[in-house]
């Protein structure tokens, strides 16, 4: 699991780089956000925002496979809290 | 991307989410509206926590299971923080003085424990089931350490979910110095912890700010993003040299900082 998580953090870095340098070269006087550059830098960001709950869920697995029932039910606890409050926010 | 840098580097030696220093560089400085620097803020929190939990330098120092314990009871302060706001029980200067004075004890507290390490020279000692183990490098030695006062631990978060919905901060300027403090976890653990839980937080901030439209300036949040990336290695590369006892001077200096803009400037 740390491998997918670094390999996410990995290329969301790189669209995120091949995103800003695809923008100002474009308009290197306002740089917009359309296009290439603009696909990268929103699919880049998207990764990186997903890493923390691939932690979170990377935690629930480890507790579950070690049976800390405890420890197990206070991560699903913080993964439905995540999960409410991201169902929240989209619909709103 | 210099503000990020700065903010990365912050956020991998002390756990700080870097938005009291990023918001003010990006709104007044570069002249981004508020909501904007906040959102592009809080992508750069979940860069610093990506990079502190899964680069080997900050991961040695994560404690996962301690991080979700804690976490759990800052969303229910963030909650409860929500609830406040919405029935307008305290003024907008109430809620920054509460927040000032906190920062303010935390940063006295800080400072009376300056020569206090947290850790356990002899690596067959138990750490429990909330505590762990790392490479000192200050010692050159596995050590380890165990969380004390837990009760405290989980009130200082709760404490910290409150007063981060309240203000907009992020709790990590509260719960690394509590934790050091007054729950025998060494910086280095706390800060990487901490780290870790901000990142935690921030996702449904995100993605809240994304729907709301706030989000307007993806270009900079990528700069943004990429100089914390940077910064934050530059702050594994630092951390080490800087001393534990340097780092807590730092931490309670930023503290009183934070304390003297809550209690005097932002309230006036």
């Amino acid at each position: 699991m740390t491998r997918l998580l670094r390999f996410l953090l990995f290329t969301s870095a790189t669209l995120l780089v091949v995103g800003l340098i695809a923008c100002l070269s474009t308009d290197p006087h306002g740089p917009g956000t359309a296009g290439f550059g603009g696909v990268c830098i929103t699919i880049g960001l998207s990764m990186l925002v997903s890493i923390p709950v691939f932690n979170v869920l990377s935690a629930l697995v480890t507790e579950i496979r070690e049976r800390e029932w405890p420890f197990a039910a206070a991560t699903a606890a913080v993964v439905a809290l995540l999960a409410y409050n991201v169902l929240q926010k989209i619909g709103h | 991307m210099l503000a990020g840098l700065a903010a990365g580097c912050l956020g991998a030696m002390l756990g700080l989410g870097g938005g009291i220093f990023l918001v003010p560089v990006l709104h007044r400085l570069v002249d981004v509206p508020f909501d904007t620097a906040t959102s592009i803020s809080l992508v750069t929190i979940i860069g610093t926590s990506s990079v502190v939990s899964l680069a080997s330098a900050g991961r040695q120092f994560v404690n996962i299971r301690l991080a979700v314990v804690l976490q759990t009871l800052t969303v229910l302060g963030a909650t409860i923080g929500s609830y406040i706001i919405e029935k307008n029980f305290l003024s907008g200067h109430t809620k920054g003085r509460i927040f000032g004075a906190t920062a303010l004890l935390v940063a006295i507290v800080m400072l009376s424990r300056l020569n206090r390490r947290n850790v356990i020279r002899d690596p067959k000692v138990d750490p429990g089931q909330l505590g762990g183990r790392f490479h000192d490098h200050d010692s050159g030695e596995q050590v380890v350490y165990r969380l004390r006062r837990l009760p405290v631990a989980l009130g200082m978060s709760l404490s910290a979910g409150v007063l981060s919905s309240l203000v907009g901060v992020g709790g990590g300027v509260l719960i690394v110095p509590a934790l050091n403090s007054w729950c025998g976890i060494p910086l280095r653990v706390a800060a990487a912890t901490s780290a870790l839980m901000i990142g935690i937080t921030a996702v449904p901030g995100v993605i809240g700010h994304y729907q709301s439209g706030h989000l307007t300036q993806p270009v900079l949040a990528a700069a943004a993003v990429i100089g914390v990336l940077i910064g934050s290695r530059a702050g594994f590369w630092l951390g080490p040299r800087s001393g534990v006892r340097s780092l807590k001077i730092l931490m309670a200096a930023i503290l009183l900082i934070v304390a003297v803009e809550y209690l005097f400037v932002a309230t006036q």
